[in-house]
């Protein structure tokens, strides 16, 4: 399982934590996902093998947010 | 994959790869002109628009401002034409629109937008309650303005456009402020230096610090940042560690020391051989550590969370009640009816409320990481705000952990200084923790150690060596008896020190005893300082340890400490933990997180002290970087501060988006003010949580 720390500039209120998580666990393959909203911040867990970054990232912009920087968590 | 090809192709091999931050490609520094610095660090980027978006963040806030200017600059002079409709030609409301249209559809474009993103997810948030607030007010006076005969001539334009205004304020306000209470993060990000110079083939090199391995030798020059974490293989120099520590006296250095990565090197050259590197030095895991505290969601938190997820279908619900009751229950008129409605939308977007815990907890865990107290989550300042009892281990937490030379007496004509020279010399080079302790004592002394000619360690007994000054043996009764010295004179001395929880050892030359050196684990200089601290806090202080009860006294008599809990072998520790909770204690075990781990995972919150570069003891909640039980009050009292903020915060979000909420129905708010009210809510959240920055730590020095 990989771990993906990803800056969301637009991820800045409780009300927006609902709508990113559900985009996300709708992708195949992502097991976790969290949110810190003070550091407009997700946190994604998943399995390399069903689910790439690309794709993850899709699923933020596609949840209407702006994914600005994409790192690995060891 | 291009180093395959490029081995096959005999092409050069690119030996820089470096990754693009937005899109996780691998690129090509060398033939990659895409590139930009930010904060010292050069990245990378596949292509333009990676790179654009890298850069957003600073876009953003300009888009703000100009979104702000543009809505403050047509929504105030609406606001004043809606009460003197001086302006020629066309009919007011005509002007009205003209003038707010461009507010409605460029300022809050971005509440469309998050609304329709919202629905796609079958939700709803504070976007969809902005946008359905204006959208009525400028989509009735719309209507009015063009078909007068059915809706009247009373329009809302300036309120929809305040509104947008005053959102749209309160966001940058906001982007500002939340910069300052995350900068504590920042500033760990930006203490890791770069790149390092190391040495390779013979020659100094200059790589950046992604490319340094284990092993390599990194050259630090006085006044330059230490690279990674490593040990001193060449010179000596007093090192700044306050950055990672919290500790503000320089500590010295020489070889084998350990060094911390992103410490700076004060005054002389070093050659530090690394030993830990990316994300396994220990920069790397306190920024692990704090990000991650920001991540687990606090108790507390998630219940605002549940709240916040029913909240806009509620309002809503409430907002349209009370244009109902309003306008065909009682019969009043359109215009407060209408205004309760938007009213209520506007007030209840509960983001003060989303922020009031996560705003505090960055501020304070963040504070906490400036002075080496590492605290791994909100849950732990929960917790930790509501401790009873602090149980401390005595060994490592209490007492420095390792011995150090107590008393020296010399027997026939030595001097105490000689004879503890002469032990020094003996034991140079020694691994055991007793003639470390003596290597140490000697050095303070200043005493000059010499050369050892034949060195022979007993194991049990002691050492036999031979020095320029004659046959020297150390170690205990069994040695000297072993060696044909009668050391019964001395019983009652041994004894004596015993008593105090000594270790004696005893010093021979040529056949005759010369003097009698004591070790004991003393107690660290902070130590009685914090047990004040603690009892002041009205803390139950208790101290465990495996000694004697006798020993264990003495010790818990001079630092202040009133029930000891002594005889407990360490896997025991846990279940005296155990017992203390079943007497309805809230419990903090504080250790060295060795030999305690299990009752540190047993109490309520367990603290780690002193782990120095071990960021991560996985059984505490509390990780204290330095070792100075003085941390343990300062962590706990940082842990209150925090909470009662959160607390106030609460308050604050509450009065804001639920308290008004009935106001609002009412129809004693302005929808203006009520956005005014809005804006201004998550900025008190914040700033109210920026004042945790002025938190005092206990330290006297």
């Amino acid at each position: 399982m990989k771990s993906l720390s990803i800056s969301v500039s637009n991820l800045d209120c409780a009300l927006c934590v609902p709508i990113i998580k559900k985009s996300l666990s709708k992708v195949r393959g992502v097991q976790e996902v969290r949110t810190a909203v003070m550091l407009n911040r997700v946190i994604v867990d998943y399995d390399p093998g069903e689910a790439d970054v690309t794709e993850i990232r899709m699923a933020v912009e596609k949840a209407g947010f702006k994914a600005l920087y994409v790192s690995e968590r060891g | 994959m291009y180093g395959d090809i490029a081995k096959y192709l005999d092409l050069p091999l690119a030996t820089q790869l470096a990754k693009d931050p937005v899109c996780g490609m691998h690129v090509d520094e060398g033939t990659h002109a895409l590139k930009t610095t930010v904060r010292g660090t050069t990245y990378y980027f596949c292509s333009d628009s990676c790179i654009q978006t890298f850069l957003k963040p600073e876009l953003e806030y300009r888009r703000l401002k100009y979104l702000t200017a543009l809505s403050f600059g047509l929504g105030v002079p609406a606001f004043i034409f809606s009460f003197f409709p001086i302006l020629p030609i066309l009919p007011i409301n005509l002007w009205l629109f003209l003038i707010v249209t461009p507010v409605q559809f460029i300022a809050g474009f971005r509440f469309y937008k998050g609304t329709y993103h919202a629905l796609r997810a079958r939700s709803a948030n504070m976007d969809s309650l902005i946008a359905i607030g204006t959208s009525a007010a400028w989509g009735y006076s719309t209507l009015a303005t063009f078909i007068p005969s059915v809706f009247g001539s009373v329009v809302y334009f300036d309120t929809s456009a305040l509104i947008i205004a005053l959102i749209t304020l309160g966001k940058l306000l906001e982007y500002g402020v939340r910069g300052r209470a995350t900068d504590a993060v920042r500033k760990l990000l930006e203490l890791q230096p770069p790149d390092a110079v190391i040495i390779r083939a013979g020659k100094e090199l200059s790589i950046p610090i992604e490319q340094v391995q284990v092993g390599d030798i990194a050259i630090v020059k006085p006044g330059e940042k230490i690279p990674v974490d490593g040990i001193v293989v060449e010179g000596r120099s007093s090192v700044d560690e306050k950055m990672i520590t919290g500790e503000s006296i320089p500590v010295e250095k020489g070889i084998n020391d350990k060094v911390i990565g992103a410490t700076i090197n004060k005054t002389g050259l070093l050659q530090v051989r690394a030993s830990k590197v990316g994300a396994d030095t220990t920069l790397s895991q306190i920024v692990r550590l704090v990000e991650e505290a920001q991540i687990a969601k606090a108790p507390i938190e998630k219940l605002v969370d549940t709240v916040s997820s029913y909240f806009v279908p509620i309002v809503i619900v409430v907002a349209l009640s009370s244009f109902i009751g309003w306008y065909f229950i009682l019969g009043s008129e359109f215009t407060l009816a209408f205004t309760s409605f938007i009213a209520v939308l506007i007030i209840a977007c509960p983001c003060a409320l989303g922020l009031a815990t996560p705003a505090a907890i960055v501020v304070g865990t963040g504070k906490g990481a400036e002075n080496g107290i590492l605290i791994k989550g909100g849950e732990y300042l929960e917790k930790a705000h509501k401790i009873q009892s602090v149980v401390l281990d005595k060994t490592g937490t209490i007492t420095r952990g390792e011995p150090s030379v107590t008393d020296v007496i010399a027997i026939g004509n030595l001097s105490e200084d000689e004879v503890l020279r002469i032990a020094a010399s003996v034991e140079k080079g020694s691994e055991h923790p007793l003639g470390e302790a003596m290597v140490r004592r000697a050095t303070e002394k200043g005493l000059s150690i010499s050369k050892v000619e034949e060195f022979e360690a007993i194991s049990g007994h002691g050492v036999k060596s031979l020095l320029k000054v004659g046959r020297v043996l150390i170690g205990n009764q069994k040695l000297m008896e072993a060696n044909g010295i009668n050391a019964s004179s001395l019983r009652d001395t041994i004894e004596r020190l015993q008593d105090d929880g000594k270790t004696v050892m005893i010093e021979a030359l040529n056949g005759n005893i010369s003097g009698i050196i004591a070790a004991a684990d003393v107690i660290k200089d902070s130590s009685k300082d914090a047990v004040d601290e603690m009892k002041r806090a009205g803390l139950e202080v208790i101290m465990l340890t495996g000694d004697n009860t006798r020993t264990a006294e003495a010790v818990a008599r001079s630092v202040g400490i009133d029930s000891v809990i002594a005889n407990v072998i360490p896997s025991e520790k846990a279940s005296v933990v155990k017992r203390l909770q079943r007497e309805g204690k809230i419990v903090a075990m504080v250790g060295d997180g060795i030999n305690d781990a299990p009752a540190l995972a047993q109490a309520e919150i367990g603290i780690a002290i002193g782990s120095g570069t071990d960021v991560a003891v996985e059984t505490a909640g509390i990780v204290l970087m330095k070792d100075d039980l003085r941390d343990v009050p300062t962590a706990i009292k940082l842990s209150k501060s925090t909470m009662s903020k959160v607390k106030q915060n609460l308050f604050w979000a509450f009065a804001y988006n639920v308290g008004l909420i009935p106001i609002a129905a009412l129809g004693f708010l302005d929808p203006i003010l009520a956005a005014g009210a809005m804006a201004l809510s998550s900025v008190t959240v914040l700033s109210n949580s920026l004042l945790l920055k002025r938190f005092k730590t206990m330290r006297k020095d």
